[in-house]
């Protein structure tokens, strides 16, 4: 899923700043299961802006929602008649949501109240790490299931680099290297061979190297 | 600027804050008016939501009166509640606020003493900011 | 003035009970002589016990301890007719080389399973007591090197008869215990090491040394002992620092600071020679299959073991119908075991014993499933391993718009029966899809508007 956390709080200040009166919205999918905005979030952020507001003594009115998902046209509608009474909408969304308000609610700033991290999972219950840069050309069944792309620190696709010591990437003692990873694998499968054969040069231009992406569908098309 | 009777708002669980709170009401200690009390089955039923709502709705201080480590009946409520009372506190001095505005006391049920102390040591950390 | 607060009492509120009924049934699964014990008491009380043990006989599973015990001779015994008695038992269905691999489920209702020989086999049960050995998991402090042995690998390789370690053919002139290195008080080795040696002692006239940091005679018959050792001739030293144990002339040498010398020129060194055995405590703990299983049920480990998390109840766990004795609970030794063991044993009769229990649906957490965003926080935060997220179709269906009759949603589930109430899952939840049945959000929040 992907992955955000709140923006610094003093950065969201300055934005809602020229403002007296915003919509928080926030998203009941990822950001929820990420635990950045979801309702609870939504209820602690506008306590904590207000609270803020007061004491500067320039006191904000913010009305509280959480959309079902702010990547979808249609549920755009649940904001619909919340926007109508706002100066602007403040969005913890992902960057996509906040996107599609701005797109939707056309003549109101849609401030982003987080920032989208990254494509990953929990690996403990608050601890997040990314798997998958989405790249646009899958080469996991090459490397043991071990994303070489988002996990190495320098995309190898043909490590290790001389950097990598005792399991760790030379970036830091903290990060595993990719390439350990996909070696271990490789030999509990008895698939090291894999690693004897020269991975060819990625064609990146399904990545962000192609500019924007876009995938059309025919046969879903209505 | 903070009143001469600041409004705080104890968050006691019903383990061993509300039972401090009880014992300091019998034995006459002197609370200020300005207390509201709200139990809570759990010290880890103290919501980050509920801590903010306080402040927002115009509480001076929020205090969150929880077991001792290692005391809790639900294992880890009162850990839960003094992570989100740190991670506010943070938030507080971010937007230019005291952290003392929360805070977190473990106390024990017979304890009504120190009940009445931290919640007077509450009041003037508020009254000298 | 005192008394004159505002307060926001947890509603009282009506209750609604519901009944359940438990059949009185319960696993017992360990190889410390503490399930025995518990399988024992459970049977005495009319509960249907279904022991099982990893080893082909119940004699193996005493074994170890009666040679821990093997100076108290009435202790020793007592575990041979705890052996006797449990494998002639009439409640007690027994089932040997029996590991438990998984549990699920809550009480009343949990499914167990167990690898039997190779093949693994499921069971039904109300209630699950656990009785486990510790596994060394390290000696803390002492680099391990030829001619030092673990304390159980020592008690387990003696002869009682001849007093010879495996492999030798008569007992060591020397000994050397050396106790708690590490940072947890476990008092069992103390006690051990005492009683067999002084055992060691009076039986082949082994001279024995024990090195400790603090011999801690808390409890009454260790005075005794204490006195026993000192008359028989056993040496005891405190240290300072965890002593060195080096390669010397002829045998071991062990090199330590005496933190009972009183000198003026600074430390006093000590140095025991030529010695033939150093025995170090090590600390003990579950092996990790086991601990995965505990952790599973949400049941809190520290260093391994249930004990130092639930220090209020012996035996208890925060997983309601499930106890745990023997050194998955704490390390003890034997006499001690056994208290726990009848403890956890009490504990557990309550929620199995009485046939028909009153839950109260009332005071208990509820998820509305249409805004569970299947996060898993709540199955990850409660400290009961009372809620689930599953796909069900009963209760709080959520049905999609448009959606075919019967479809239903994922979303988190509390079981009334064995929830607390306590509100960890309402407050965590990212969604704010659980309440408390009895005391919401709102009556909080209404609190705070009013009165602020
Ligand atoms: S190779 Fe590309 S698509 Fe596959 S996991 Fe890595 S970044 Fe994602
Ligand atoms: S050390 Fe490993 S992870 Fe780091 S850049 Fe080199 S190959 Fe990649
Ligand atoms: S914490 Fe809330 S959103 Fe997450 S699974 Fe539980 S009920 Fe659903
Ligand atoms: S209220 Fe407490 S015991 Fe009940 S499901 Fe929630 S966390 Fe578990």
């Amino acid at each position: 899923m992907i992955i955000a956390e709140q923006k610094p709080i003093e950065e969201i200040l300055e934005m809602l700043a020229p403002h007296k009166k915003i919509l928080l919205a926030g998203c009941g999918a990822c950001v929820t299961v990420c635990q950045a905005g979801g309702e609870k979030e939504v209820g602690v952020l506008a306590s904590q802006i207000r609270v803020a507001r007061q004491e500067a003594g320039n006191p904000i009115e913010i009305i509280e929602t959480t959309l079902t998902r702010q990547c979808e046209p249609e549920f755009m509608d649940e904001a619909k008649d919340l926007m109508n009474d706002v100066e602007a909408v403040l969005s913890i969304a992902c960057g996509i949501g906040v996107q599609l308000m701005a797109q939707t609610f056309y003549d109101k700033p849609a401030y982003p109240g987080l920032n989208t991290s990254f494509l990953g999972f929990p690996e403990e219950h608050g601890v997040f790490t990314e798997r998958c840069a989405a790249c646009g050309n899958c080469v996991l069944h090459l490397t043991g299931g071990i994303c070489p792309i988002a996990r190495c620190s320098k995309s190898l696709l043909n490590g290790p680099c001389g950097g990598s010591q005792d399991g760790k990437c030379e970036i830091s003692k903290d990060v595993d290297c990719a390439w350990q990873l996909i070696y271990d694998r490789l030999k509990a499968l008895g698939k090291l061979e894999n690693l004897a054969e020269i991975i060819p040069p990625k064609k990146w231009i399904t990545s962000r190297d192609g500019g924007p992406r876009k995938i059309v569908r025919e046969d879903l098309r209505i | 600027m903070v009143s001469k009777n600041p409004k705080i708002v104890a968050f006691c669980c019903e383990e061993s804050g509300m039972p401090a709170y009880e014992h300091a009401v019998s034995l006459g200690l002197d609370l200020p008016d300005g207390l509201k009390v709200v139990a809570l089955p759990c010290g880890g039923k103290a919501e980050t939501g509920y801590l903010m709502k306080a402040l927002d709705e115009g509480a001076d201080a929020v205090m969150v009166f929880a077991c001792y480590e290692g005391n809790c009946k639900y294992v880890r409520g009162n850990i839960r509640a003094e992570k989100r009372v740190n991670y506010l506190r943070e938030r507080l001095e971010k937007i230019g606020l005291s952290p003392e505005k929360i805070v977190f006391c473990p106390v024990a049920p017979a304890s009504g003493q120190r009940f009445a102390e931290l919640v007077q040591r509450e009041v003037d950390t508020l009254l000298g900011a | 003035m005192s008394g004159q607060q505002a307060v926001l009492r947890i509603p009282a509120g009506t209750s609604e009970l519901k009944e359940v009924s438990i059949q009185p049934s319960v696993i017992v699964a360990g190889d410390h002589p503490a399930g025995l014990l518990m399988a024992e008491h459970l049977a005495d009380l009319g509960v249907a016990v279904t022991l099982m043990v990893p080893f082909p006989t119940l004699e193996e599973v005493v074994a170890p301890y009666r040679v821990i015990a093997s100076a108290d001779e009435s202790v020793a015994g007592l575990l041979q007719e705890v052996a006797e008695r449990v494998s002639q038992h009439a409640g007690i269905t027994r089932v040997t080389q029996a590991d438990l691999v998984d549990i699920s489920g809550w009480w009343g209702d949990f499914s167990v399973q167990a690898r039997i020989g190779e093949d693994l086999k499921t069971f039904h049960t109300s209630g699950i007591a656990m009785a486990y050995r510790g596994n060394p998991v390290d000696l803390p402090g002492i680099p391990v090197q030829e001619g030092v042995l673990p304390f159980t690998d020592f008690l387990s390789g003696i002869n009682l008869q001849t007093g010879a370690l495996a492999g030798k053919a008569e007992s060591p002139k020397q000994v050397v215990f050396l106790l708690d290195a590490g940072e947890r008080d476990e008092k069992w080795a103390s006690v051990a090491a005492i009683r067999v040696g002084v055992f060691l002692k009076r039986k082949f006239g082994t001279q024995v040394f024990i090195l400790c940091r603090e011999l801690k005679v808390s409890v009454d018959e260790m005075e005794q002992d204490y006195r026993a050792a000192r008359e028989s001739g056993i040496i005891v030293f405190k240290y300072r620092q965890t002593p060195r144990v080096e390669k010397g002339s002829g045998g071991l040498r062990v090199v330590f600071e005496d933190a009972a010398a009183i000198s003026s020129h600074g430390p006093s060194e000590i140095t025991l020679d030529a010695l033939d055995v150093v025995v170090a405590q090590e600390r003990l703990g579950l092996s990790e299959d086991r601990a995965e299983v505990l952790r599973k049920l949400r049941i809190p480990l520290e260093d391994g073991v249930a004990g130092p998390n639930n220090p209020q109840f012996t035996g208890r766990t925060p997983k309601k119908g499930v106890v745990v004795a023997g050194d998955a609970w704490f390390p003890e030794y034997p006499t001690d075991a056994a208290m726990t063991a009848l403890s956890a044993a009490q504990e557990l009769y309550k929620w199995v014993g009485k046939g028909t229990y009153q839950v109260d649906a009332y005071r208990v957490a509820e998820v509305d499933p249409s805004k569970c965003a299947t996060c898993l926080t709540c199955f990850r935060i409660c400290p009961h391993d009372s809620i689930r997220v599953e796909r069900y179709g009963e209760r709080n269906v959520y049905i999609t718009q448009g959606a075919k009759e019967g479809a239903t949603w994922e979303a988190a589930r509390v079981k009334i029966e064995t929830c607390d109430g306590c509100g960890l899952c309402a407050s965590e939840c990212p969604a704010k899809a659980i309440q408390l049945i009895y005391y919401p959000d709102m009556e909080v929040l209404d609190f705070l508007a009013k009165n602020l």
